[in-house]
């Protein structure tokens, strides 16, 4: 867990394990007051992170730009071995 | 045919050009004999095979205009043709047309029988899937898991079809900013196969596409034919971003099926491969978020506790409280002290008292009751002897009841 990267910059997977580690250290009981501030505040901006990832706006589809549409080179489909009847 | 009784000269009779039979039949023979091998599509009729016999007979019936056809095929060569052609199947049948010369018997000389139809496109399938599982392309070790999150969706699929159209709305419906680069391309016909693998080599090759989807709704086996294609399904496995193929229904099976790394059979089942359920993580996420708060309050709460606790000892209550408790002992000391004196005086006191009572009780009371006195002097002695006691001394008279303070007067030591 590298507790230097912001958490805004996590990808949505690395803040949620982060999340859950943080979480888990928490439950072992065995943290200092100072330590368990420290690892609150990491998860609530690593929560922040996930949530703003999960509710982002919706994205426009892009249609590709290459052009597929051109005829097939001669035999090229035959090549294959399927082909219609 | 000149008439035989014809008035014509016999030169002309012998002009005629007359064939034996066996000659026509050998000429035809010949002639038939030219005709190139070809492949002929029929059904199957009056199928005659017989381990006993050295070649095996049916009949190739047109369906449609009910024209048939003799065949004839050497039984070992039947044999091999698996499945066994049955009755009224239709089939493609290969071999040269050949006429029995002994009977002008036109038939064909089958050295090919395959099933026509479906069957025929199911069997080159059949072929191709063979190849291509023997490559190790269908291993299931070689399958790989989408990303969680991808960046980029790559679609594959017809212009403006119901397909795509169904993938993207669900996987929105789980994820909101599902980001999707559309291909359009042929899925059936001759251009299917072609423009499909230059769709995934442009999708392949984009940095931010994470996985690649290929969607096609049901069709007939035809229809679906392109999908099959072994050229098709070597480019899929070649792909190194991960191929889900949602083609087809949940009975369809092509092969780019088998050969992509996941395979949906309905546009909610793609969805649900390529993105994450938002609201699900979100839950999760909000889940882990309560009990990272709870566990560190939990941390405070036992800490301030334990502070308290120290702090509500007399030892922390208040700033001066040793002060307070030394000087409490020491009053209670100091009170000790004040008293000694008075305790000992009352104790002093007590003692006179306890001795004048011990006095009264040996004091002959009766005698005193017959009106004697005892005489006590300054020093509080009883006095016996005259000479004890000198004129002007005052002494204590005690009577049978109560006491009298005197002078002495005169003293006479006669008696």
């Amino acid at each position: 867990m590298d507790e230097a990267t912001p958490a805004e910059e996590l990808s949505f997977e690395a803040a949620r394990d982060e999340l859950e580690q943080v979480v888990q250290r928490l439950e072992d009981g065995s943290t200092s007051l100072e330590e368990a501030l420290a690892l609150w505040e990491r998860g609530e901006a690593l929560y922040r992170t996930c949530r703003s990832r999960l509710e982002a706006a919706e994205a426009r589809i892009e249609k590709l730009a290459e052009a597929l549409a051109e005829p097939p080179a001669p035999g090229g489909a035959q090549d294959s071995g399927i082909g219609p009847t | 045919m000149p008439n035989a009784s014809s008035s014509e000269p016999a030169a002309v009779a012998s002009e005629r050009r007359v064939y034996t039979v066996a000659n026509v039949n050998r000429g035809l023979a010949r002639r038939v004999d030219e005709l190139p091998a070809l492949w002929v599509e029929g059904e199957i009729g009056d199928l005659r095979y017989n381990p006993k016999f050295g070649f095996t007979f049916l009949t190739l019936r047109d369906p449609d205009e009910g024209a048939t056809l003799s065949v004839t095929m050497a039984r070992w060569a039947f044999e091999r043709i698996d499945p066994r052609p049955i009755e009224g199947q239709r089939v493609q049948v290969h071999g040269k047309v050949t006429l029995y010369d002994k009977r002008a018997e036109v038939s064909l000389r089958a050295d090919r029988i395959e099933p026509a139809g479906d069957g025929a496109l199911l069997a080159r399938i059949e072929e191709a899937r063979r190849r291509l599982d023997a490559d190790g392309l269908f291993d299931p070790s070689r399958k790989r898991t989408p990303p969680l999150w991808p960046r980029g969706i790559g679609l594959i699929a017809g212009h403006e079809a119901a397909a795509p159209l169904d993938v993207i709305r669900n996987a929105r419906a789980r994820l909101r900013s599902a980001r999707f680069v559309l291909a359009e391309t042929a899925v059936q016909g001759d251009r299917a196969v072609p423009e499909i693998m230059r769709a995934l080599a442009a999708l392949d090759a984009r940095e931010d596409v994470d996985v690649i989807v290929i969607a096609r709704g049901g069709g007939s086996l035809e229809d679906l034919l392109p999908f099959s294609d072994e050229g098709l399904c070597r480019a899929i496995a070649g792909c190194s971003t991960v191929v889900v193929s949602a083609v087809g229904h949940e009975r369809d099976v092509p092969l780019c099926d088998l050969v992509a790394d996941q395979r949906a059979s309905t546009p909610t089942d793609a969805a649900r491969l390529i993105v994450p359920d938002a609201r699900q993580e979100l839950e999760n996420v909000e889940r882990l978020r309560s009990s990272a708060r709870r566990c560190a309050e939990r941390v405070v709460v036992r800490a301030r506790e334990r502070l308290e606790a120290l702090a509500a000892r007399p030892a922390l209550r208040s700033a001066d409280y040793w002060v307070i408790s030394r000087r409490e002992a020491l009053g209670r000391l100091r009170g000790v002290l004040d008293g000694a004196p008075q305790r000992a005086l009352a104790a002093r006191s007590e003692r006179a008292e306890q001795l004048v009572a011990r006095l009264r009780a040996v004091a002959p009371q009766a005698t005193l009751e017959r009106g004697y006195a005892i005489v006590i002097d300054e020093r509080g002695h009883a006095v016996r002897d005259a000479a004890a006691i000198a004129a002007g001394e005052r002494v204590d008279l005690r009577l049978a009841r109560g006491a009298a303070g005197a002078r002495i007067e005169e003293v006479r030591t006669d008696g």
